[in-house]
């Protein structure tokens, strides 16, 4: 069962992800702690985790979930089941070599894209062999009329392809000179996020919502303005504001970032015109707590990303914890919280089981929305106050780092409240799954025409 | 689905009572098919929204006009223009040289060789392409501007007989003056020779000593062409 097994995957790089961001996080109050092992360095244990979180959870569940959402609203099964399940195994198998040639110190040194050559062709690849069957699916689908989730989810599985080759193109396979490379790095970024994330989380948000309330979506154009503007100004950003670039290329960056306000707003506006009679339902329904803190984040980490690029501030922040705390919230508060509903909605809708405990969802999403909390807020706070005190020339240096202690030691307690919190949910996966393969291995046998069916029988 | 009702394997989990089920998932797997998919509504795009993009459109226009440098490649932060870059960094040496080069290249050379250092066809022998000028090593090109030339001369494959002579700068040119002058013609057009010292033109100087800088000996081609420049 492709989904499941990309779920299932999934889950396991985030608890390994945030394992790794924990270490990288205690070390920053505590120098000592890990120090003689080369391998758990900060420099490498950072980025690993980071990589484990974007491409090993975030990309892989959104594809998760990006692949039930194009056969459930296409009315056809998913097509190329077994094709994809092999794609999904040389994702995870790729992540794996990446991860373990960071932690060997083989990084590329670029952002995101830290990952060895062999481990990010792999990569390509198997995203190649999931797309491709992504598209036919989508090709396929018997209800023509499209809904606002499939313009988001087609853009972005075309976006992903494009830029990360693009960057892997200019930087580490023929590298370009000098700023172009952190140019196009902080491009590809921006790119990641802004867009390509952006529009698979956004897909389903723009899914679970109505679905779940049963109403239907605010407006068709305001959606559509929205992702034209997103594709439109999402992509030419990235460059921080005193970057060592021709100053024309952040100014460009700034204002495009500046213009991201009007696809939040109507984002936004969208999602809280559709909900607003319906709010008793966010007491009641998880599914739709999660997905709407969620939107939440995404929306407050757009508007936190306009305000840091801007001259004035980025005099501050930049360079601080600021930047961090924006791409946690993007990480854990949009993504984290908007594939976790999608798992709590879609799993026993694939599996045809009930989530074992009740308990452990709720005590998932109390643990996870404090955990961003608790990670997002201090760093923010930390951040500002660290650069106001940076930009003093009376402050000495070390008492700069000093003071940031504090902020970073409730951080490390909102990775960790984050940990538990997805253990809850890996737990209440690993009881469901037992439970369902029999059912399932039941349901190959006689695969019914009906949609649903089908996309769990293609494969345990 | 038969299969599903026959086997008692779906409640494998005590626990799953209807108490324990999550509202999400009220209705079960097998009604799927005709679960309606969520719809949109069709309430137009609110105009201040439209109005406010235009507003911020505008203002990123302006913010470009007075924070992109032009688009100068050469403007990188805290400058503002072209202009504000080259008066905050001053020229290198070789830089100001050529500068200096260029501007008594203006004053006294371009009377006859032109701007476009082409001369003119008849009169005067162009500078640009020509193998005097760009001869790696400089010692009859110095010789030149400091006593004059005359006589019948081979230019880029031309044979020129010309009438009037090269007028003589050893007099009103300095030894720096002559070397940056130089040093302008052998690295303008496209031409890529090595620079010319002040140091080189005093040697000559020292060596044609015994020459008159006054126009009454002016050197000839064929003299040139036995100086050796080859060391
Ligand atoms: C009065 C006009 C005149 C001026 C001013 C003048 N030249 Fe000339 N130049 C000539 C003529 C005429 C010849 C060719 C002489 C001959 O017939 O052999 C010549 C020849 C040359 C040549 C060698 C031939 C060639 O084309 O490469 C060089 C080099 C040269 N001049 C450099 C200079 C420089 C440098 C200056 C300024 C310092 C200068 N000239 C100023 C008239 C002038």
């Amino acid at each position: 069962m492709a989904v499941m097994f990309l779920f299932s995957s999934a889950l396991i790089w985030l608890v390994i992800g945030i394992v790794l961001g924990l270490i990288s996080s205690i070390k920053l109050h505590g120098p000592g702690f890990l120090s003689q092992l080369s391998w758990l360095t900060y420099g490498r244990v950072y980025p690993a985790s980071q990589n484990a979180v974007v491409y090993g959870f975030s990309a892989q569940a959104l594809l998760g979930i990006a692949l039930w959402l194009i056969a459930r609203l296409g009315r056809v099964s998913l097509q190329g089941p077994g094709m994809i399940v092999v794609g999904g195994v040389f994702w995870n198998f790729a992540i794996a070599m990446g991860l373990v040639g960071i932690l060997t110190g083989n990084s590329t040194g670029y952002e995101w894209l830290e990952m060895p050559r062999s481990a990010s062709s792999l990569l390509f690849f198997s995203y190649a062999l999931i797309g491709v069957w992504a598209l036919i699916t989508f090709h396929m689908r018997r209800e023509r009329q499209l809904y606002v989730s499939q313009w988001y989810l087609l853009a972005a599985l075309l976006w992903f392809p494009w830029s990360y080759s693009t960057a892997q193109l200019l930087l580490v396979v023929s590298p370009v000179q000098g700023v172009m490379q952190a140019i196009v790095n902080g491009w590809f970024v921006h790119n990641l996020f802004e867009v390509w994330f952006s529009f698979l989380g956004l897909a389903g948000v723009f899914y679970f919502i109505p679905k779940i309330i049963g109403q239907p979506l605010h407006s068709r154009y305001l959606a559509l303005f929205a992702f034209w503007m997103l594709a439109f100004f999402g992509s030419w950003g990235g460059v921080y504001a005193d970057a060592p670039v021709p100053k024309w290329v952040s100014s460009l960056s700034i204002a495009t970032r500046v213009m991201m306000l009007i696809p939040m707003l109507a984002i936004g506006l969208n999602i809280q015109s559709t909900l607003s009679a319906h709010c008793a339902i966010l007491k009641t329904n998880m599914v739709l707590r999660f997905v709407w803190v969620g939107a939440i984040s995404y929306l407050l980490a757009t508007l936190l990303g306009i305000v840091g690029a801007l001259r004035s501030v980025s005099e501050v922040t930049l360079f601080t914890l600021y930047t961090n705390a924006i791409t946690n919230l993007q990480l854990y508060g949009f993504l984290g919280m908007v594939v976790a509903g999608g798992i709590y909605y879609i799993v026993p809708r694939l599996t045809e089981c009930d989530w074992p405990s009740t308990g452990l969802i709720r005590f998932h999403f109390s643990t996870a929305t404090l955990g961003v909390a608790l990670l997002v807020l201090p760093q923010l706070i930390g951040g500002v106050l660290q650069g106001i005190k940076l930009n003093d020339p009376q402050v000495p240096f070390l008492s700069v780092v000093k003071s940031t202690i504090p902020f970073l030691g409730m951080s490390t307690l909102g990775e960790l409240l984050l940990l538990v919190g997805n253990l809850a949910l890996l737990v209440n996966l690993l009881k469901i799954l037992p439970a369902c393969c029999t059912c399932c291995l039941g349901r190959v046998s006689n695969s019914t025409p009906q949609p649903k069916a089908v996309a769990v029988g293609g494969r345990i | 689905m038969s299969s599903d009702s026959k086997k008692p394997s779906r409640p494998a989990s005590p626990s799953s009572g209807g108490a324990n089920r999550p509202q999400a998932q009220a209705a079960p797997g097998n009604s799927t098919a005709k679960e309606t998919e969520p719809t949109a509504g069709l309430a137009p795009t609110p105009i201040w929204l439209i109005l406010l993009f235009a507003l911020l459109f505008y203002w990123g226009q302006l913010y470009l006009d007075n924070h992109a440098g032009g688009f100068d490649p050469q403007v990188y932060e805290p400058y503002a223009s072209v202009k504000q870059v080259k008066a905050a960094n001053p020229m290198s040496d070789e830089g100001a040289v050529i500068a200096k080069g260029e501007a008594v290249f203006n004053q006294m050379c371009a009377v006859c060789h032109q701007i476009s250092g082409l001369g003119s066809a008849g009169q005067f022998p162009p500078l640009a392409g020509s193998e005097w000028v760009i001869e790696p090593n400089p010692a009859r090109l110095i010789r030149i501007p400091l006593h004059g030339l005359t006589g019948p001369i081979r230019v880029k494959g031309q044979d020129l007989n010309l009438p009037v002579p090269m007028t003589p700068f050893g007099e009103t040119l300095s030894n720096p003056d002559l070397a940056a002058v130089l040093t302008y013609i052998r690295q303008a057009w496209g031409h890529k020779a090595p620079p010319v010292t002040p140091a080189q033109v005093a040697k000559v100087r020292e060596e044609t000593a015994s020459r008159p800088m006054s126009g009454s000996a002016p050197w000839t081609s064929d003299e040139l062409l036995k100086i050796p420049v080859t060391q």
